[in-house]
């Protein structure tokens, strides 16, 4: 059966009237990974066994209280996680070589609090190795492919979720965003991709690349299935000190508000003449979409993104060396020569920034500068309730691009950095295609803690249009 | 090469306690260059009456109980470790053959 091809929105429905069970929609999404897997690459561990016995549990609750989901509001749902979360008893690799027999004693806590809600863990998907890429093409492990194009990168380094959300492996999906990282593979790979404010979701039990950035959040096929899962997911944590004490919106509930009135800014620096054509002409069309639904829209400037690049290369250098410093091969894992030569360069390039005489001259330079931004945004903000433009500069890229290119992930993040840097919400969502078939997405930036009003004008899109209802034919066997 | 010795990759190596071969040596030589070059651009920017942000969230002094809770057994904590001994992680001498 398809059930695979469900939205996580239509998946609770189904399951509330009995029209499908937990168990065949599982069974379905299993069935979909080992039909499409050898050629997407999106997994590195499938859980089988225990997604099924998971399901069958939930189908038991399901029938015996039909209240049951006000406390479970995910029962039965099948999710894919990105391997640089911790799951307990289930190998946990950041698809580094490093950790390629690691089995955690904990949960990360948005997995804790997926499975609290009664979600079923399919398995973990592929990424650039410690995320530290944007392509997926530097994981230790293989290569993930776009489910739109085999030929083509799925972005990253939160690939292997966009892929499985795209190619129908799995009903939702939850990635991980230092500066880029959810946003732009779900861009490549046609689907949405929610980096909520720094500080929402707690950072626990995620395999920590750049603490000052790194961000958890919902890839999915829709605005509101991201919605519904950052409810899930979002909220202060004793296991982080940098969660937010603010509490949690009911953002499936606010999506229907009247979004007319709403102020939308284009920043001219994001549409740049280095932006590809079919992208700035895709993401005009979906500005006049949401101008006819009553937003009001103005152009700005923003700080030149191009500085963001420099801002980030430095911060997230220099906390990958503090952060990965940890990896002895003594508690777990292998010793440090099983690093990849992306890690060890950022390693080295963080450790030059950080250490005596350069120290001024890089990292707290680069931490002055994160301040300019920081301003530049609230100033933005006074003007506009939103920002909008392109994700990234181009669709998704050939294998093999991000090969030999120590700054290949910077520069297809460049319209993604300014954001992360200060910390603000983001959501990514398809717009068209290019003439070659690729998706083509826009991005909606927020205020810092308004996921509300980021999620409300891409559910407005989403009710106009029906870019995010197509995915990719898979040639199967 | 602008922007690095091969000196200096030879100390960072030994800062970060990575062992690279000739080749990958000279390949990150170059690449960690190029990175170096790319963030130069950070020198334009005035930032004399910015101060530094570290992080964002506006949160200072986070406290939480200090409560006693479940923590994990020792066979659990030493359940991934390749070497151990008498219940304890086993390492590498740290000052072997200096005696």
């Amino acid at each position: 059966m398809d059930h695979f091809r469900l939205d996580l929105k239509q998946t609770l429905e189904d399951y509330r009237s009995r029209k499908v069970s937990p168990t065949e929609v599982v069974r379905a999404c299993l069935e979909r990974i080992s039909a499409t897997d050898d050629k997407i690459n999106a997994f590195i561990t499938v859980f089988a066994d225990q997604a099924l016995k998971e399901a069958r549990v939930a189908e038991t609750k399901i029938f015996s209280d039909p209240n049951i989901w006000k406390d479970l509001p995910l029962l039965g749902v099948p999710v894919s996680i990105k391997d640089n979360f911790c799951t307990k008893g289930g190998l946990t690799t950041a698809a580094s070589r490093v950790l390629d027999n690691f089995i955690p004693l904990y949960d990360a806590t948005v997995v804790a609090r997926l499975r609290r809600a009664g979600a079923v863990i399919l398995g973990k998907t592929n990424l650039d190795a410690w995320a530290h890429g944007s392509s997926t093409e530097t994981s230790d492990f293989f290569t993930t492919r776009n489910p739109w194009d085999l030929d083509r990168l799925p972005g990253g380094s939160s690939g292997g979720s966009a892929a499985s959300v795209a190619a129908q492996q799995t009903i939702i999906s939850i990635g991980s965003e230092t500066a880029g990282s959810i946003r732009q593979p779900a861009a490549w790979c046609g689907v949405c991709g929610l980096k909520p404010s720094y500080g929402r979701v707690s950072r626990s039990g995620l395999i920590a690349m750049a603490s000052s950035l790194d961000c958890p959040g919902p890839v999915t096929k829709s605005v509101w299935d991201a919605a519904t899962v950052l409810k899930v997911i979002a909220g202060q944590d004793s296991l982080d000190a940098t969660t937010s004490p603010q509490p949690v919106p009911d953002y499936p509930s606010l999506l229907d508000s009247s979004i007319k009135g709403i102020t939308v800014a284009l920043p001219q620096e994001y549409f740049a003449s280095w932006v590809n054509t079919e992208v700035l002409s895709a993401v005009s069309q979906a500005v006049e979409v949401l101008r006819k639904l009553g937003v009001k829209v103005k152009k700005i400037s923003l700080f030149d993104p191009q500085y963001a690049i420099a801002v980030y290369t430095i911060l997230q250098r220099s906390e990958v060396s503090s952060n990965l410093a940890r990896y002895d091969g003594i508690r777990y894992g292998h010793d440090r020569n099983h690093f990849g030569q992306e890690a060890k360069r950022r390693i080295m390039l963080g450790s030059y920034a950080l250490s005596a005489g350069y120290y001024d001259k890089y990292y707290r330079q680069a931490l002055k500068v994160r301040t300019k931004i920081c301003q530049d945004f609230n100033t933005a903000f006074q003007e506009a309730d939103l920002i909008l433009g392109p994700v990234s500069p181009s669709p998704a890229l050939p294998v093999g691009a991000a090969q030999n290119d120590p700054m290949f992930g910077e520069k297809q993040d460049i319209l993604l950095e300014p954001s992360a840097i200060a910390g603000l919400p983001g959501i990514s969502l398809p717009c068209g295609f290019s003439k070659e078939g690729l998706p083509v997405s826009f991005q909606i930036i927020g205020p810092r803690l308004k996921e509300e009003l980021v999620l409300r004008l891409a559910y407005a899109y989403q009710q106009v249009t029906d870019w995010h209802k197509q995915f990719p034919t898979i040639k199967l066997k | 090469m602008k922007g690095f010795s091969t000196e200096d990759i030879r100390h960072l190596c030994g800062l970060t306690t990575l062992k690279l071969s000739p080749l990958v040596l000279k390949q990150i030589h170059a690449q960690l260059s190029e990175t170096l070059i790319a963030v130069e651009k950070l020198k334009e920017i005035n930032t004399a009456q910015l101060e530094e942000t570290n992080q964002v969230t506006g949160l200072t002094n986070v406290f939480r109980s200090d409560q006693p809770r479940p923590s994990q057994n020792q066979a659990n904590a030493l359940s991934n470790a390749p070497a151990i001994h008498q219940g304890f992680f086993k390492t590498q001498p740290l000052f072997a053959g200096k005696k």
